[in-house]
């Protein structure tokens, strides 16, 4: 971090403990974009928010779950709601369906994320509009623990349409794709449910990239990237 | 309609579970076994799930990829297993296999490689379990481990039915009979007189052979032509033939022919293209014996009941002698129809103990009445009605001493005519036991109370010679004469063993000796050296463990039968054992008694003596595969007795 971004990061002062945490979340080293496809980790994350506004709506629910070496862990996987006291009007409960009652008897924010950096470690992240995830999360983790996320982030809505050209899915969302491969969501619209889904998007995509002959983090990276330029926008906003 | 239903406490769930199994759990509780296994189970298990996918025509696992080491479940798409010959996939041994379904079972539990290659004919996902963690649930669960093993015992049904099949094509009845060749049908030294004979002599020998047909050769064995009873009645009988007339004058001349290589159905041919019932079979112009019509289509009709009645009917040793290899053709045509095993063992014991009263009978006919009433036991496996082909005499006499009769003085009058009986056993094709286990021994003729002395001294010190001989004598069974005594003999046994743990646990000890020969590295432990290297001993490393093991539970729990089936059964029965336990052993034990008996049957074939000793690398594939899986479910019945027995 260079000491211009030292000097304006926002000083929190946080319980040593969990400033503790935060010090050995930073000092793990961060993943390899050089490591192979069918050993590399990586974290599958969807948010569920108040709103589509990532500088006014708030991160109501954050759901991940891991893939490793080809393989999505049922077993390792992490949901977390976030304490809030009062609901906003603006709030979407029909959508993300976590209400008032839900949201006061969810975490505090600080531990709630705290939890979340520990299970996403420094890997890769996967999100379908990963843009729209990074952004809700960077600025509750600055806010919450003064951190932000430096792992690359893999936007399956760009990398889709590079791999799937024949689908035609170029500006679609998650549920065309699901639709698409015939997945099912458990339950659309809970962070962890879509998460699960996201992932088996992923491994798909991932099968594919294998036969495409992309087999490091990197070229993958890059062929979403390369779609990205090529399709700006990617497609219609987060969900 | 998530989106209205979806209420405040219905949200409040995700806010605790930082693992959320729940989509994983509720996928595996609409399938079995899963749907019924208890709930910790099943948080055991799908915390220990990983999701892989397989596109469209992907290989999932394949016998090359070494030992199986995943145990996968579908969780959607659909995958197809392939079972390979030598010659790539076989088409019909293919099937699908869709979601909430496993894959592979027996391969893990064996720690082999799969035998099947499993391809997904869609996209498909699989979870996906390590062998560790498989494992770890199979000892957690038992319902997952009763899946596993009921699977193991469809495998086996497979197998059966397999074998079965083949032996159809291979054995000597019926249509398919008809690929075997001549030399396989030959029953019997031709009976056979040379052109000069007087017709009435040809006669009276074939009536003294009792056969329907007489070839006339010359000096040098060449076959000139054949007579038959047909011949006999159009040709003598209604024209007025003298019977001092030399046959040649009435045979048929150049007699059918063909070489013992000839498969059987160009024998048929040749019968239906001539009219003619008899072919002579002939090696470099000499003949070797006839084949009549009625060999290549009667194995059918040799009835079981025709069989009995023949035996019950028979006058002598001699006929006795050849009606016993008449049994081994019905064995052959039963197992060739299917007969399960244990009726094939049960049939095999049958005739044995008919022709066992038929032999007693025509002794005592000829020795007079015996000196006191006695019963005649069969020990070991004809007491346990489970005999196959090659069968040493294992028996005995339990007799009552008159009043006014010394024991002694019985047994001294008894033993020259149990002695008779077991010579005309022996000429009978039961050859003498080796360990004089026999009736005309003095240690074996015995009133009850030596018995239960003898018996007694057994249980009491238990030395590895006293274990050897309780597990032949006490799967014991009255086969002639009374059954009464027998009968107390066994109520006592059962009684004064149930009561010894001492007894019962050197029993166990000894029933774990013969380890089932699986190897770590290699497919089976062979024997190295010794009289048949490279090979297993089906019976000592196969059949025993379970006859052992059964005999030990029947004996534990009071079980009265003798029959290692119906122990088993009856063991499951009184609850001793699971029923999917006792149902995979009792195909496990089949199946290793039916490769013993198809062992025997080639060995006869071929002439050879019978032994149980066969070479895996010779076996078919589904037999290896099989037969492996047999020996884990002796190994499983002897980590019971272990536990049950502390050792």
């Amino acid at each position: 971090m260079s000491w211009l971004a030292r000097l304006f990061r926002p000083q929190i002062e946080l319980p040593p403990a969990l400033a503790e945490r935060v010090r050995a979340w930073r000092e793990q080293p961060a993943a390899s974009e050089k490591a192979e496809l069918s050993q590399a980790r990586f974290i599958v994350v969807d948010v569920e928010t108040s709103g589509l506004d990532t500088r006014r709506d708030r991160l109501l629910s954050v759901g991940a779950c891991a893939v490793e070496a080809l393989r999505l862990r049922a077993g390792e996987n992490y949901a977390t709601i976030l304490r809030r006291d009062e609901t906003n009007e603006r709030d979407n409960i029909l959508i993300h369906g976590i209400g008032p009652q839900a949201q006061a008897a969810g975490e505090v924010p600080e531990e709630s994320l705290m939890g979340f950096l520990e299970f996403a470690g420094r890997h890769p992240l996967v999100a379908f509009h990963a843009s729209f995830d990074q952004a809700m999360l960077d600025r509750a983790l600055r806010a919450a623990l003064g951190v932000r996320l430096p792992s690359p982030w893999l936007d399956l809505a760009h990398l889709g349409p590079a791999l799937f050209p024949e689908a035609r899915l170029a500006h679609a969302g998650l549920d065309d794709w699901l639709d698409h491969f015939g997945l099912r969501a458990h339950a659309r619209h809970r962070a962890l449910d879509d998460a699960f889904a996201t992932a088996e998007l992923f491994l798909i995509l991932l099968t594919r990239a294998r036969a495409r002959g992309l087999t490091s983090v990197g070229a993958l990276l890059a062929a979403g990237e390369q779609q990205a330029r090529l399709v700006p926008g990617g497609g219609a906003g987060g969900a | 309609m998530e989106l209205s239903l979806r209420s405040d406490n219905s949200s409040s769930e995700p806010a605790v579970a930082r693992n959320a199994l729940t989509p994983v759990i509720e996928f595996l509780l609409r399938h079995a076994p899963f749907d019924r296994m208890a709930r910790s189970h099943l948080e055991f298990l799908a915390a220990r799930l990983q999701l892989g996918f397989h596109a469209k025509d992907d290989v999932i696992t394949e016998p090359a990829r070494g030992a199986a080491d995943r145990f996968y479940i579908i969780k959607q798409g659909r995958v197809r297993g392939e079972t390979m010959d030598e010659t790539g996939p076989a088409e019909d041994g293919a099937w699908e296999l869709v979601a909430g379904e496993c894959f592979p079972i027996g391969a893990l539990l064996a720690r082999r490689p799969v035998h099947t290659l499993h391809r997904a004919v869609a996209d498909t996902f699989c979870f996906e379990l390590g062998r560790e963690d498989f494992d770890e649930l199979l000892a957690l669960s038992p319902v997952f481990h009763d899946f596993c093993a009921r699977r193991l015992a469809n495998l086996l049904d497979q197998a059966l039915a397999g074998v079965q099949a083949s032996l159809a094509t291979q054995a000597s009845s019926g249509e398919t009979s008809l690929a075997a060749p001549l030399s396989s049908l030959i029953r019997r030294e031709p009976v056979a007189c040379l052109a000069h004979t007087p017709i009435g002599d040809a006669l009276r020998t074939m009536n003294a052979e009792r056969v329907g047909s007489i070839v006339i050769v010359d000096a040098e064995r060449k076959p000139l032509g054949l007579f038959t009873l047909h011949d006999l009645l159009g040709r003598v009988a209604t024209s007025g033939v003298s019977l001092e007339l030399p046959i040649e004058q009435v045979m048929t001349q150049r007699p059918l022919s063909l070489p013992p290589q000839a498969p059987a159905h160009e024998a048929a041919a040749l019968m239906a293209r001539m009219g003619f019932g008899h072919v002579c079979v002939v090696e470099n112009e000499r003949l070797l014996g006839v084949v009549s019509e009625r060999d290549l289509f009667s194995l059918q009709r040799i009835g079981l009941v025709q069989l009995t009645r023949a035996i019950g009917g028979a006058p002598d040793i001699a006929t006795l002698a050849r009606l016993g290899r008449d049994i081994h053709r019905v064995v052959d045509q039963m197992l060739v129809q299917g007969a399960s095993v244990a009726q094939l063992m049960q049939i095999i014991t049958l005739f044995n103990d008919h022709i066992a009263r038929r032999v007693i009978a025509l002794c005592l006919a000829e020795a007079g009445a015996p000196p006191a009433p006695f019963t005649w036991l069969s020990f070991g496996s004809e007491g346990r009605q489970e005999q196959t082909l090659k069968t040493d005499q294992d028996n005995g006499i339990l007799f009552v001493a008159p009043a006014g009769k010394s024991v002694d003085a019985v047994r001294a009058e008894l033993l020259p005519i149990a002695q008779r009986i077991n010579q005309a056993l022996a000429d009978c094709g039961f050859p003498l036991c080796q360990g004089n286990i026999m009736a005309g021994h003095p240690a074996c003729c015995l009133s009850l109370d030596e018995w239960k002395v003898r018996f007694r001294g057994w249980i009491e010190h238990g030395a590895p010679e006293h274990l050897l001989k309780a597990s032949i004598f006490f799967d014991f069974r009255p086969i002639y004469g009374e059954r009464a005594p027998a009968e107390a003999l066994q109520a006592w046994v059962l009684e004064r063993v149930a009561g010894n743990a001492t007894f019962l646990r050197q029993m166990a000890e000894n029933a774990l000796h013969n380890r089932p020969p699986l190897g770590l590295v290699r497919d089976f432990v062979v024997a190295s050296g010794g009289e048949h290297p490279d090979t297993i001993d089906l019976k000592l490393n196969g059949a025993v463990p379970f006859v052992d093991g059964a005999r030990l539970l029947a004996l534990a729990h009071g079980i009265a039968e003798t029959g290692t089936l119906a122990r088993l059964r009856a063991a499951a029965g009184r609850g001793v054992l699971r029923e999917a336990e006792a149902g995979a052993w009792c195909d496990a034990y089949s199946f290793i008694q039916l490769l013993r008996m198809r062992a025997h049957r080639g060995q006869l074939s071929q002439g050879l003596a019978l032994d149980n000793h066969v070479d895996p690398d010779r076996l078919n594939e589904l037999d290896r595969r099989i037969l492996k899986e047999a020996f884990r479910q002796a190994r499983k019945l002897q980590t019971r007795l272990a536990l049950d027995y502390q050792l």
